[in-house]
């Protein structure tokens, strides 16, 4: 029963894992703790995996649980050196067309969201997500009210960030 | 906004390196470091020591100082109740607690289980302060040891206060490193979720 579990549980997370990444990719700075995070995000999931009723879609659910565990209980390794270097990062666009010019501004945009808190990280990836503001405010627990206005202003904060 | 529209765009062409189902099922076996887990191992062992301490330390101790008659019991049945009250309420709040809540909801019950454990401890504090002040008042005013020996002897008003200054030091000074060791330890591990819960509360005020 537990081996099927597990297996079911694998196989859906193996199909979904880019939901784990994109959450890794704003809230950590470099390979190793994006590593960290991904694990952690993947145990909590399993923990809760017992409970997953497939009311919700297994995405859906995952959105929840990656961004809990990135905003309340991820605990930077002291281990490993913390870097901010974007360059560093491992991460490829699929090659379409774009140009120098573009990548050169998906830098900056990461590295402006890097500054953010981690509720407005939160907005930011459900936005990026295509998510609606109820979906948003569910996910937050926030009205959608406050949803909308903490997000223009996370909006606000990026765009001054980027033209300071 | 320009910048954010171009981010979306390429949000979802962005590929990383595919972790691969053994990878996943080695993840599974690793142990979790996650806060919240050190915040209730904390919790569990600050609530077991004060049953502990209920239990047995007042059976102990204090045998060769002439305290009080109710000192004794009073100390030890009210720690007992104390514990089994708050552990009650600690486990009543830590089953609330579920991942698949919303961030504010997540974050708003593991900060009152925190909040159950910190009352806790302040009030297992401060009955060791009022035992403190006993134990000391006691030691220094009233005769003790074979000889029947009286470390203070009071014979002015002066001596009160200077007597009362030495108890109050005393127990302001061990109270004192109490709650440095704890909010020191409880301040890093807490730091991340209250400006979090914080930021979002301030929302809907």
């Amino acid at each position: 029963m537990e081996k099927e579990l597990e297996h079911k549980f694998v196989t859906q997370l193996e199909k979904h894992q880019n939901i784990i990444h994109k959450v890794c990719r704003l809230y950590t700075n470099n390979q190793d703790a994006h590593n960290d995070l991904f694990q952690e995000v993947t145990i909590q999931l399993w923990r809760a995996f017992p409970k997953f009723r497939g009311e919700a879609k297994f995405s859906t659910w995952m959105y929840r649980i990656a961004l809990n565990t990135a905003i309340t209980l991820y605990r930077k390794s002291k281990r490993k050196i913390q870097t901010n270097d974007i360059a560093d990062f491992h991460f490829k666009i699929k090659a379409d067309e774009y140009d120098d010019t573009e990548e050169e501004q998906l830098k900056l945009m990461y590295a402006a969201i890097k500054q953010l808190s981690d509720i407005e990280k939160a907005l930011i990836f459900l936005y990026l997500e295509e998510k609606n503001y109820r979906e948003i405010s569910e996910t937050m627990g926030i009205s959608e009210v406050n949803a909308r206005v903490k997000m223009n202003r996370a909006k606000g904060k990026l765009k001054k960030i980027l033209n300071p | 906004m320009e910048e954010l529209d171009i981010l979306k765009k390429s949000w979802n062409k962005e590929t990383h390196p595919k972790v691969s189902a053994e990878a996943i099922y080695k993840m599974l076996l690793k142990k979790s470091s996650s806060a919240v887990k050190w915040i209730f191992i904390i919790c569990l062992i600050e609530l077991s020591i004060g049953l502990i301490s209920g239990l047995f330390l007042s059976i102990e101790s204090y045998e060769n100082i002439n305290l009080p008659f109710w000192t004794e019991p009073a100390i030890t049945y009210s720690s007992i109740l104390i514990a089994l009250i708050y552990s009650f309420k600690f486990y009543k709040n830590y089953t609330t607690i579920n991942t698949t809540s919303s961030v504010k909801d997540l974050l708003t019950n593991i900060i009152k289980t925190r909040r159950t454990v910190k009352q806790y401890v302040l009030i297992n504090l401060s009955l060791m302060a009022v035992l403190v002040l006993v134990v000391l008042t006691y030691t220094l005013t009233a005769p003790i040891g074979v000889n029947n020996e009286i470390a203070f002897q009071i014979s002015s008003t002066k001596d009160y206060f200077i007597l009362g200054f030495i108890i109050v030091f005393v127990t302001a000074f061990i109270i004192g490193i109490c709650l440095l060791v704890y909010f020191l330890l409880y301040g890093l591990l807490m730091r991340k979720l209250n400006r979090n819960y914080k930021e979002l509360k301030q929302l809907d005020l």
